[in-house]
């Protein structure tokens, strides 16, 4: 993956966990609503995996929400890249937080 | 050196005519940009985010002193108007080694923002004024200066200095 795919992956992955948590399914209920280990969903919402676009609604349905609402907004994202905060080991953690908070931000921004 | 950021910061304090405690969430809602406080738990103090229609959000972390929010939003809106093209500007990040370049070549524009904030929330005119009323001893004065300005005492007693005002502690 490049470091935008990685970014999106990342991205997806987190609001996927936390729209999950938000339905009170556990990683297993919503593989076992999938068709895939609860491995697979670890790694899906940690961002270390890619999923196609079918899957990618599969999740969206099995978690009732728009699809919509599990992207990231991706100026956000090329921003977060360009601060170089994604793209290795030493920073990938911080980085993921980082853009968390970016992204919590810009949509407390857009709501308010 | 005639210094673009100064300047920036002075003709708003003009145009507006704001005076110590300078309202600095107000003056930045002006630009039509949103402050937005959350909470972040490491060294991330501030973020500015530009819409295309050039409003935006300027991010705070919430964790950190009020008064260092209030120099992290100045600082913010300094990138704002000095700094244009950037649709994302985080501040505090710690880079890791690999990134070190590149914070390198963004640091003129931190140095920046950070002298558009000082003359924003202590503008020399008004800092200069105050001090010759308090003048009795300079630990005092910095502390009675931070108070009307509504800034920390460590950024009051660097602004002194810098303005030549007090000597180095």
């Amino acid at each position: 993956m490049d470091e935008f795919e990685v970014a999106v992956a990342s991205a997806v992955g987190a609001d996927i966990a936390k729209r999950r948590v938000k339905q009170e399914l556990r990683q297993q209920d919503l593989a076992g609503v999938i068709g895939r280990s609860r491995t697979a969903v670890v790694n899906i919402e940690a961002g270390q995996q890619g999923i196609s676009l079918a899957m990618f609604l599969r999740i969206a349905d099995a978690l009732e929400c728009e699809p919509a609402e599990l992207l990231p907004d991706q100026s956000v994202l090329q921003g977060l890249i360009s601060l170089g905060i994604q793209d290795d080991d030493l920073s990938l953690s911080h980085g993921r937080d980082v853009s968390e908070w970016v992204r919590a931000v810009v949509a407390k921004g857009r709501n308010g | 050196m005639a210094n673009r950021a100064i300047a920036r910061a002075k003709q708003l304090v003009e145009s507006k005519a704001l005076v110590a405690p300078v309202p600095v969430e107000a003056v930045v809602n002006t630009f039509g940009l949103q402050v937005v406080r959350q909470k972040f738990d490491g060294s991330v103090s501030a973020m500015l985010y530009r819409y295309e229609d050039s409003s935006g959000v300027v991010g705070v972390n919430s964790t950190h002193h009020r008064l260092r929010q209030r120099f992290s939003i100045a600082h913010e809106l300094g990138h704002y108007l000095l700094h244009p093209g950037r649709p994302l500007i985080v501040d505090g990040v710690r880079v890791s080694f690999r990134n070190e370049e590149s914070s390198m070549a963004t640091q003129p524009e931190e140095i920046e923002a950070n002298q558009f904030a000082a003359e924003l929330l202590m503008p020399s005119d008004q800092v200069r004024a105050n001090s010759l009323t308090h003048f009795d001893n300079e630990a005092h004065e910095v502390q009675k200066l931070a108070s009307i300005f509504d800034v920390s005492k460590d950024a009051m007693r660097f602004r002194l200095v810098n303005l030549g005002l007090h000597s180095v502690a």
